[in-house]
């Protein structure tokens, strides 16, 4: 008697021919008419009558389900398909309202992890898919060699051509901007030959770009606008083409207007000015090429005609061997240049809000499975009744996406509104923040976190549905927590544990690493201290003019109530970079040290900045032009040169000092991180002002005073501009501030990395207290008995103990080795400190089990409050 | 509606499910039309004629408690309404008007 069923294939078309409502009758009743065949005339011709009778039953069929649509029409309360699926809805919809804490929550867990992973994505977008809007970025490529090119080495490459369409060679400027009777204000921009434009493929908005010849020597020199700078600086005159503007002190006349989407090559760009080229100009080297490759052309073939360019650079040109970049001469994307590393750390918060967005599914799928767990009694005694296994499928992700796209939509608004704020957090260069800012594929995005959040969600808890045995389920409908379906659960809550891990590793090492920065020994004292920008055009002083102007200036500040002391620098520490070179010391005049920062300073710059010489003495006012060489170096510099021996008297030289001139070393100041608190530290040799034989347009002006920040910078502006309004202030900062913005990034890194590792821990710990509440529920009974044959209060909280001991001890275990893989992704944002180095891992393990603990807290009580008379009562 | 012509299938299963009385389902009232017509009908066909007879308004529907068996189902049962019965009575009427006294000439023919 083992074929008493009708056959299977026929039933289920016959099932799927008939509308929802006559399903059921009509099949059982073939199903009883095909079960008395099988025992008349056999199985056989039973089932071929089965399958006649199916034929036939198409053409009623039909005609039953239109009957049925419509009735629906008519409304008397009978529902079909399309009717079910919306009941289904409705229902889903029901069951949420009446548990409006769990549709909130899981609702607002989805919308910041929606919302999150989409403005994440929106900046990282900026930075990384088109930052140049307007270039080709596939046909433009940088030369290697960034910043050393001179203007004879630029005139080979411009004849020789290569397979380029056009090279151009340029260099960012601040130039002092005057227009009217405005004091004089820096501005940002670049100065480039007439090639510029043609190898970008950008045309001008108004007026023309450079034009061949606009970079002769001696020609009238000529500037195009960017649109920011002609809307805010020159009111949109419409007749600025042709105008005469004051940038460097020099007039230029205005010659174009650029489209405002234009932002090479950062969007803070206010003017392109042609550069004055010749042979025998910018023979000290400080320029970036640039080249234009035709589109057909294969990058592989670029290698071999660089090769050749570098041996023809060779020919013409002396290296030093040292120093011969023609050797590994080289082009590389123009985005790769000048963006380079500066997509990294919002890559890095793309991935980890990704990782929160995946720990948030897992804990609203937890949520649903939960509920499609306590649903179990309800889903079997409809499963009885004749709904199909499809059926209840569909409800479980009409449940998971009742949750997700509410969570959706307002995860959109979240990534909207919440872009402008996250914006000025993120760990973004300066110059392209404001460039930042929400685009059309960010709706897209979202849509698809969606629908994938939704769907992801709804698997789990189908496969808990349909895994579990229906006649079983009803057996054990009374008591959640106990079927095969409880399983999914603790493995949803293990992969949001060990995921937690992850973020919470690195917001640990992060944290750790911003404090060591925060507490380094920096070797100054930056409390009162003020730092001043000024710079001078070049056409209102020729060099000796502007020393003096600088001179005037600085005695002047010095002048100012209640300042200390003052001093001048080329290059601000904590800040800028550049003028390095190998130096050689007396001894061993054929040995090259590594490379030196090169510092011009004033007397009073050690004491503003509270350096302490610990030997010899400080730069003088009597160490000028006049005096013999002296130079103050820095103790690392110190101990490179002369290790164990009295640097003081030793003489050294300097490829950017005359040769043949030595300078004697009269004092020994403590190290500072040149390049920032994260930087290494690095020799210094500080050279006096006056004896550097060269005066720079751009300086920075240190102030110790004892008056507030503000009113410092305020007496020291009015001063400088009463002294000579020439000389513009481009800023003033407290240098606290300088410093600060020196590990602007990491403090970045870390806020938004504690964020995510704070809402991971809150999501983690609600999902071990779900599992472990849901488990306790499941096992009341057994607790009551437990505690009715003698069992302690104490004794039951360990088995829950040990329950969520379990759960955080296997989420440690896949989310330790985890964190440990991925620590290379973010090793190099840390300072002092490893991703992998054991007080990292076990403070982020400590805060894991501690907050565990306390989600456990809970169902612990509840166990132990398991009243023994009642549990037996009740089932 | 009652002046439309009503198809053989439905009034062969409205006569059934008088017939059968508190017995009529689906198969039954199919085992009483092929008994009384000769024509056998799939029950898909019984239970759209079923539900337009419904839909007229002259059956109603209920679904039964389960069989008293094991693993016993639930059958959708059918009951003849008041209009049901009326509108019987008329087609009874009617064919009553239509086929009298047929025999007789039917004799006469055939003698």
């Amino acid at each position: 008697m083992a074929d008493r069923g009708p056959p299977r294939l026929a039933a289920m078309l016959l099932r799927f021919l008939l509308p929802a409502e006559h399903e059921a009758p009509v099949s059982d009743d073939v199903s009883e008419r095909y079960r008395e065949i099988v025992v008349s005339r056999g199985a056989i011709f039973a089932r071929l009558w089965y399958w006649t009778e199916v034929a036939r039953s198409v053409v009623p069929a039909i005609r039953l389900r239109r009957m049925a649509a419509r009735s629906r029409v008519v409304g008397d309360g009978r529902t079909g398909r399309i009717d079910g699926l919306l009941l289904d809805v409705r229902t889903g919809y029901r069951s949420l309202i009446r548990r409006p804490g769990m549709a909130l929550v899981g609702t607002g867990i989805l919308a910041l992890g929606i919302g999150g992973t989409t403005a994440m994505y929106g900046a990282v977008r900026a930075l990384l898919s088109d930052p140049f809007p307007l270039v080709d970025e596939s046909r433009v490529v940088a030369f290697s060699s960034p910043g050393d090119w001179s203007g004879p080495e630029f005139m080979l490459v411009r004849e020789w051509g290569g397979p380029f369409e056009a090279v151009f060679a340029g260099t960012t400027v601040d130039w002092t901007f005057r227009s009217g009777d405005r004091e004089a204000r820096l501005v940002a921009g670049v100065q480039a030959t007439s090639e510029l434009f043609t190898v970008l493929g950008v045309s001008a908005d108004r007026g023309r770009v450079f034009e061949p010849g606009d970079d002769e020597p001696g020609v009238e020199p000529v500037v195009v606008l960017s649109h920011g700078l002609w809307v805010g600086e020159l009111g949109a005159d419409p007749d600025v083409v042709g105008r005469t503007i004051v940038l460097d002190g020099v007039a230029h006349t205005v010659i174009g207007v650029m489209p405002e989407e234009f932002n090479f090559p950062s969007p803070e760009t206010r003017f392109w000015a042609a550069l004055p080229m010749a042979a025998d100009l910018w023979d000290y080297g400080l320029l970036n090429l640039f080249g234009r490759l035709p589109a057909e052309f294969e990058v592989d073939a670029m290698a071999p005609r660089m090769a050749g360019l570098g041996s023809l650079l060779r020919d013409r040109f002396d290296y030093d061997p040292g120093w011969d970049r023609t050797q590994t001469l080289g082009a590389v994307p123009m985005t790769e240049q000048l963006l380079g590393e500066t997509g990294r750390p919002v890559s890095l918060l793309l991935a980890a809000v990704a990782i929160l967005l995946l720990i948030a599914c897992a804990n609203v799928s937890a949520l649903v499975l939960g509920r499609a767990l306590e649903r179990r009694g309800e889903i079997a005694v409809r499963a009885a009744l004749g709904a199909s296994r499809g059926r209840l499928v569909l409800q479980s992700f009409i449940d998971s996406l009742a949750i997700a796209v509410p969570g959706g939509v307002l995860g959109g608004f979240v990534a909207f509104l919440g872009f402008g704020a996250i914006r000025r957090l993120l760990p973004v260069p300066e110059s392209w923040r404001a460039s930042l800012s929400p685009d059309w594929t960010l709706p897209f995005v979202a849509l698809g976190l969606t629908v994938g959040a939704g769907l992801a969600i709804g698997l789990v808890a189908v496969r808990a549905v349909t895994r579990a045995g229906l006649e079983h389920t009803i057996r054990r409908a009374g008591r959640p927590g106990t079927g095969e379906g409880g399983r999914a659960l603790p493995i949803l809550v293990v992969a949001e544990v060990a995921l937690t891990v992850v973020l919470v590793v690195s917001a640990t090492a992060l944290a750790r690493s911003v404090s060591n920065l925060e507490r380094r020994d920096i070797g100054i004292d930056p409390a009162g201290v003020l730092a001043v920008d000024v710079a001078v055009g070049a056409g209102d002083f020729d060099e000796a003019g502007r020393h003096d102007a600088f001179e005037r200036v600085l005695t002047r500040v010095r002048a100012v109530p209640g300042v200390t002391t003052a001093g001048l620098t080329q290059r601000l520490p904590f800040r800028d970079a550049g003028w390095q070179g190998p130096v050689r010391s007396e001894e061993h005049p054929d040995v090259q040290s590594p490379s030196v920062l090169w510092r011009h300073v004033t007397p009073g710059y050690f004491e503003s900045l509270g350096m302490s010489v610990s030997r010899g003495r400080t730069i003088l006012e009597s160490d000028d032009a006049a005096a013999p060489g002296v130079v103050v170096i820095s103790r690392t510099l110190a101990e490179l040169l002369w290790p164990g021996r009295d640097p003081l008297g030793q003489r050294m030289r300097t490829g950017i000092t005359p040769s043949g001139v030595w300078l004697t070393v009269v004092g020994i100041v403590d190290d500072v991180p040149m390049y920032g608190l994260g930087d290494a530290i690095r020799p210094v040799v500080y050279v006096p002002w006056s004896q550097a034989g060269v005066t720079m347009e751009g300086n920075a002006i240190v102030v110790r005073s004892a008056l507030p920040a503000v009113n410092a910078a305020a007496a020291v502006r009015s001063a400088i501009a009463d002294e000579d309004s020439r000389v513009a202030v481009a800023r003033t900062q407290s240098l606290q501030s300088v410093i600060g913005q020196s590990i602007a990034e990491p403090r970045q890194l870390r806020l938004f990395l504690n964020v995510f590792g704070g809402l991971a821990l809150l999501l983690g710990a609600t999902g071990v207290y779900g599992v472990l509440a849901n488990w306790v529920r499941g096992r009341l009974f057994e607790f009551g008995v437990r505690m009715a044959l003698g069992g302690t209060p104490a004794g039951v909280m360990g088995l829950v103990l040990r329950r969520a001991g379990i759960l955080v001890a296997a989420g440690l275990a896949i989310g330790v080795p985890l964190s440990l893989a991925l620590s290379r992704t973010y090793s190099a944002f840390l300072f002092e400190v490893s991703a992998n180095d054991g007080a990292t891992l076990a403070a982020a393990a400590t805060v894991l089990t501690l907050t565990s603990a306390v989600a456990a807290w809970l169902p612990c009580r509840r166990a132990a409050a398991a009243d023994p008379i009642g549990v037996l009562r009740s089932d | 509606m009652a002046d439309a012509a009503v198809p053989a299938v439905e009034l062969a299963a409205l006569v059934s499910v008088l017939r059968l009385g508190d017995a009529a389902y689906g198969v039954s009232v199919r085992d009483e039309i092929e008994a009384r017509t000769g024509r056998s009908a799939s029950v898909a066909a019984v239970y759209a004629a079923l539900e337009r007879l419904a839909s007229r308004g002259w059956v109603e529907s209920w679904m039964s408690d389960p069989l008293p068996e094991r693993g016993g189902r639930a059958r959708r049962h059918y009951g003849l309404t008041k209009a049901g019965a009326a509108a019987l009575e008329t087609e009874l009427a009617g064919a009553r008007r239509l086929w009298d006294g047929v025999e007789a000439h039917l004799g006469a023919r055939a003698g």
